[in-house]
């Protein structure tokens, strides 16, 4: 099959200082806060819209704080489409204890060990027409000159 | 200021106008705080908290059309944030239990994903894909392996790309054969 080539620019970029292997996250989640005041429980529901956006130097090596996360997000629905995920040392899309989830035609090159990780209670994902690639194995490396 | 904790108030409707902000410490959003659709920006903080309220770039029928860049700082032992104790949320991140919305420029989808239309050689520094996509100098692509080795992928930016016979060129040269 003719190798396929995909596009990774995006005029919205999300990046981490590239710093010790360690990039930037970003995680979507429901959570519950005590409201002094009035003495009650407030319940705030994250929710995500991305389109046409790029991710690099986007998740932490050897934790599942990947680029993208969604963890105990199920009250509201959320979106990642269209968009470019590359070059980061640790995992790709991790959806944990998440519902309600919709990614399609993004394209995620360059993560390791996992490129996508849906599961733990995870429910209502759909996932279509997304390009994975490039997922390597967690590796040990010469120090060189680093220290 | 540099370092600065920023808390953006239930009532507050921000425009973020200012094309490089101070790398920022904590930002609290529980108001809005919107992207100037007709700057180029660069956001820069540690940590950004969208609480209560929403961080907006553009929308679905308004895409934001400039460079938009939010730029995370920090290192491994930099000071992590919680918001529930059941999640660990960690450092140099975006955390969302309110509403982030980010549309960009949209892309074809032919340009998002298309295939060789030759076979390239290790060396060359063009690449024959589908004409009339939208892609443009400076951006960057990933060429997929075409071999049993699921690691021989080159990455390179383009410097040229001729819409009327689907070439690119490449800024260096490839590191591995792909099947086209």
């Amino acid at each position: 099959m003719r190798g396929e080539v995909i596009l990774l620019s995006r005029n919205i970029k999300i990046s981490g200082e590239d710093i010790e292997s360690w990039g930037a996250q970003f995680v979507t989640s429901d959570t519950t806060e005590f409201d002094v005041v009035n003495d009650s429980i407030i319940t705030r529901f994250g929710k995500t819209m991305i389109d046409n956006v790029e991710f690099k130097n986007c998740s932490q090596i050897d934790t599942q704080k990947a680029a993208i996360r969604f963890e105990n997000a199920q009250g509201k629905w959320s979106s990642v489409t269209n968009s470019a995920f590359h070059h980061g040392y640790g995992w790709g899309i991790n959806v944990k204890t998440s519902a309600n989830l919709h990614f399609a035609n993004n394209n995620i090159f360059f993560f390791g060990p996992i490129g996508v990780s849906i599961g733990g209670g995870a429910k209502n994902i759909t996932f279509d027409g997304n390009v994975v690639a490039h997922i390597q194995k967690r590796t040990t490396v010469e120090a060189g000159d680093m220290f | 200021m540099a370092g600065e904790y920023v808390h953006i108030e239930p009532s507050w409707n921000m425009l973020l106008d200012l094309e490089e902000t101070p790398v920022l410490g904590l930002i609290q959003i529980n108001g809005r705080l919107t992207f100037d659709q007709t700057k180029n920006i660069n956001f820069r903080a540690k940590h950004i908290f969208v609480r209560a309220g929403e961080l907006i770039i553009g929308n679905a029928t308004h895409p934001y059309e400039k460079e938009g860049r939010i730029t995370l700082h920090g290192e491994k032992d930099s000071k992590a944030i919680v918001f529930d104790n059941a999640i660990e949320a960690g450092n140099k991140l975006i955390a969302n239990v309110g509403l982030v919305q980010m549309y960009g420029k949209p892309r074809t989808k032919e340009s998002q994903m298309t295939r060789l239309t030759k076979s390239t050689a290790k060396g060359d520094t063009t690449i024959n894909v589908a004409p009339g996509l939208d892609w443009v100098q400076g951006d960057l692509v990933g060429i997929l392996p075409t071999s049993y080795n699921q690691l021989a992928s080159d990455e390179g930016e383009i410097s040229a790309y001729d819409a009327a016979t689907g070439i690119a060129t490449l800024t260096a040269p490839l590191k591995y054969y792909h099947f086209g």
